[in-house]
């Protein structure tokens, strides 16, 4: 396991994140929840950036405390607020990293800056939002890291930036033996790119599974009243209550489909599925 | 390390244009003024390199550079160590600019001042300029720039009230505060100047001592 997180604590008093997860080798990992989900909390608490309050943080099979700085060479982080101080350019960098990171290639990284059409003589804080995601991306794909930590890589970009930075990570995860946690509250760019996703949602795991169960097995069943009532509790995993009935969360959207010819039964989004953990209750 | 010193000189190189104008006014100082000019000067000039480097903290502060940081290969100890070396640094290149200028100046004016006579003065200006440098650092760790700045004018503060309350309990109590600051004249002197070189030293490595561990502290209850 490259990432293994067991009842991991952290209280900020009227708020408490409390969730485990777990990271194979090799597999792209979403991580989706709203805006103060506690997404950014638990990054921190991977990185070593906060104090955590319980559980346990192992990466590549080591505690957090005794990661040393080898094994941090083989992390590549994206924060979703920091980076590099902007008042350095990708040339000032380059030094630095060089120096950092063992297997940092300055050519490659000049080279993917150049293909992103990325300014290597201008100031972090000139460029665009866009481009400074991208720089804080090709940076963490420079030196070969075995896991990458990406908060939020791709907010406040539009869709071609992002889709292109969705790109970039597939590529890299090409080369094999390397995993990839990222969040977003966009989960749309996470559908296509991740393997597995966890959702979060007021600091716990509501949801794992599958990227490909999850959109081929879950349905989302709109229902009226006596249909509600009708339907098989136990096919039920989060219920909304709407104004005209109910919204549900199945995990067995054939079943529904085959037995309950009546009743709507969509397929929904990961965004569909996340509006109804978080609105609804579980069952 | 190596990374972080390249970084900060980066960072620092930013200031360049403010580093003409600081040798400008050493050396109108320099010229307008005689002998005793030096020291001033090598004070001013070591003081002024050593913020600028100082400085470069305020950037690790600005865009949350700082938590990006610490996700680098670097513990938060060898963030710590870079800073104090980049200070020392920073103060040994001013103090040798200056007294470089210094001497310069001294043997065109043909002041009649020994080489070792300035050189061993300005050593103890920098010893205190460091010291006091020193101090501030973990102050500027904990508080960050801004509110550093407010904290700075508050210590300064209590250290006044300090002496000005020690001045008149020692009043009160009849103590002849004179006496003993002669007492204290006569000690330096009979020390001479190798003697007050080991005592500044031992000055030095205690304060760099307890400033180095508060700010190894501060940075390891640190949360981004």
């Amino acid at each position: 396991m490259i990432l293994d997180i067991q009842n991991l604590r952290k209280d900020y008093g009227d708020f408490q994140l409390e969730c485990s997860m777990q990271i194979p080798e090799g597999v792209v990992t979403g991580l989706i929840g709203a805006n103060g989900a506690g997404k950014s909390t638990l990054f921190k608490s991977l990185l070593g950036l906060i104090s955590t309050d319980g559980g346990r943080i192992e990466i590549f099979g080591k505690d957090i405390a005794e990661i040393t700085v080898e094994d941090k060479e083989k992390i590549g982080a994206v924060l979703a607020q920091g980076g590099f101080s902007s008042y350095l350019t990708i040339e000032k960098m380059i030094p630095v990293l060089k120096s950092m990171y063992h297997r940092f290639d300055g050519e490659a990284f000049l080279s993917q800056c150049a293909r992103f059409k990325l300014p290597v003589k201008k100031k972090l804080r000139e460029m665009s939002t866009g481009m400074r995601a991208k720089v804080n991306i090709l940076t963490a794909m420079s030196y070969q890291a075995k896991l990458l930590i990406l908060d939020e890589p791709t907010a406040g970009l539009d869709v071609l930036a992002r889709n292109e930075l969705i790109d970039m990570m597939r590529g890299y995860m090409e080369s094999g033996n390397r995993s990839i946690l990222i969040s977003s509250h966009i989960s749309s760019d996470l559908e296509g790119l991740c393997d597995d996703v966890y959702l979060i949602h007021q600091g716990k795991i509501v949801l794992h599974e599958d990227t490909d169960t999850l959109l081929d097995t879950f349905g989302i069943l709109k229902l009226t009243q006596e249909q509600y009532e009708q339907i098989k509790p136990e096919k039920l995993l989060y219920v909304q209550k709407e104004r005209y009935g109910y919204h549900c969360l199945t995990k067995d959207r054939q079943f529904c489909q085959d037995n309950y010819p009546e009743i709507v039964v969509e397929k929904g989004s990961i965004d569909e599925i996340l509006l109804i953990v978080e609105k609804g209750e579980k069952v | 390390m190596k990374g972080l010193l390249i970084k900060d000189f980066e960072l620092a190189f930013l200031s360049r244009t403010t580093f003409p104008l600081f040798l400008l006014i050493a050396t109108v100082l320099l010229f307008t003024g005689n002998a005793e000019s030096i020291t001033f000067v090598v004070a001013y000039f070591t003081i002024l390199c050593g913020m600028m480097l100082l400085g470069t903290m305020s950037y690790d502060e600005a865009d949350n550079s700082g938590a990006y940081l610490m996700t680098l290969p670097i513990t938060r100890k060898t963030y710590v160590r870079e800073k104090y070396v980049l200070l020392s640094l920073g103060v040994l290149a001013g103090w040798a600019i200056s007294v470089g200028m210094g001497l310069l100046f001294s043997f065109f004016r043909r002041y009649t001042i020994p080489v070792t006579e300035l050189v061993g003065g300005s050593l103890l200006t920098v010893c205190v300029i460091y010291i006091l440098l020193i101090v501030m650092l973990p102050i500027q760790l904990k508080y960050g720039n801004e509110k550093s700045r407010i904290v700075m004018i508050v210590f300064a503060a209590v250290i006044m009230i300090a002496l000005f309350a020690g001045k008149s309990i020692a009043e009160f109590l009849h103590i002849d505060t004179k006496a003993i600051l002669g007492q204290l004249e006569a000690m330096f002197a009979y020390a001479g100047v190798t003697g007050l070189g080991c005592v500044a030293a031992a000055a030095l490595l205690v304060t760099t001592g307890i400033s180095y561990l508060i700010s190894v502290g501060i940075m390891q209850k640190k949360q981004y």
